[in-house]
């Protein structure tokens, strides 16, 4: 079963909020130029997955250069659950750059899940939602803090409980930007952006 | 005389380096994707505009109350702008 291959670059879909998780050792990963032949094909030499957060798997593909490192292309794409034994279809990614490099004559990365769930893949993603929670919480609390900056000047009671309420959207609004088509309505919270939204740290003062 | 304006959303960037704010009119259309999910705090004229009579006055006290609140939320970021707002941060009664 082949895993939805909307590849998507990492911004667009659900906002997924740009730089946020790869602030650190990984951004000048991600953000280097890619290496390319003679004609300016990307080499793609080494695959990398990372859990990004539930449903989420960044792929990013490397040329093939050990000393430097450097992310030619980088994708998201939305995974539903993966079953033992499934082939994870690479697809054509969205490279940095506005260039696609088609994967297709590469061997399809095959992930294959413990029966114990203890495998590298599982205890990474484990670890990443743990940290992505911090990082939900720690969002709550600068939201909090914003939506304080305004409240407390202005004298608002109901305009801060406004603040932290959820609308439903349609995402159609947000696919039309990306060109991904999908007609369900989402909630989504406004206090909270992207993946947050859905973590259900709300209603506290 | 005067054209019609398109609907716009107004970006306040504070530029630390040459101590300027600087205001972009967007149109609004184009701020959509990125409004989609950002925080939205809202400002109900109801709750802290005046009133007189079945109308709302924008006065001079609410201009000072949204003016604070944007500098407030700049101030987050760039904590170095926080020393300098000396306006009143409490709401200064009307009556």
């Amino acid at each position: 079963v082949p895993i939805e291959s909307a590849l998507l670059p990492p911004s667009s879909r659900y906002g997924y909020p740009k730089e946020q998780t790869d602030k650190s050792a990984s951004k000048s990963l991600w953000n280097s130029p890619a290496k390319r032949d003679e004609n300016g094909f990307i080499i793609p030499a080494r695959r990398v997955l990372e859990f990004v957060g539930e449903g989420y798997i960044r792929v990013a593909v490397y040329a093939d250069d050990e000393a430097s490192l450097s992310a030619s292309a980088v994708g998201l794409f939305s995974a539903a659950p993966v079953a033992a034994g499934d082939t994870v279809d690479l697809g054509t990614l969205t490279v940095i750059d506005g260039v696609s490099t088609p994967l297709g004559d590469a061997a399809p990365f095959e992930y294959i899940k413990s029966a114990a769930g203890d495998d590298v893949l599982s205890v990474a993603a484990r670890g990443v939602s743990e940290a992505i929670e911090t990082q939900c919480r720690a969002e709550y609390e600068r939201a909090l803090g914003m939506c304080g900056a305004v409240a407390y000047p202005m004298g608002l009671s109901r305009g801060m409980a406004l603040c932290r309420e959820t609308r439903s959207i349609d995402t159609n609004n947000v696919g039309a930007t990306n060109g991904f088509e999908s007609s369900k309505t989402v909630h989504h919270h406004k206090f909270l952006s992207g993946r947050c939204a859905a973590f259900g740290l709300s209603g506290r003062a | 005389m005067a054209s019609n304006h398109p609907k716009r959303s107004i970006i306040i960037n504070f530029s630390a380096e040459d101590a300027r704010l600087l205001v972009y009119p967007v149109e609004r259309e184009k701020t959509q994707s990125i409004i989609a999910n950002a925080l939205e705090i809202p400002i109900l004229f109801d709750e802290t505009a005046a009133r007189v009579g079945d109308r709302y006055q924008l006065d001079d006290e609410f201009a000072r109350r949204l003016g604070v609140a944007m500098l407030n939320l700049l101030a987050l970021s760039y904590p170095e702008l926080k020393q300098d707002i000396t306006a009143s941060q409490a709401p200064i009664s009307r009556d």
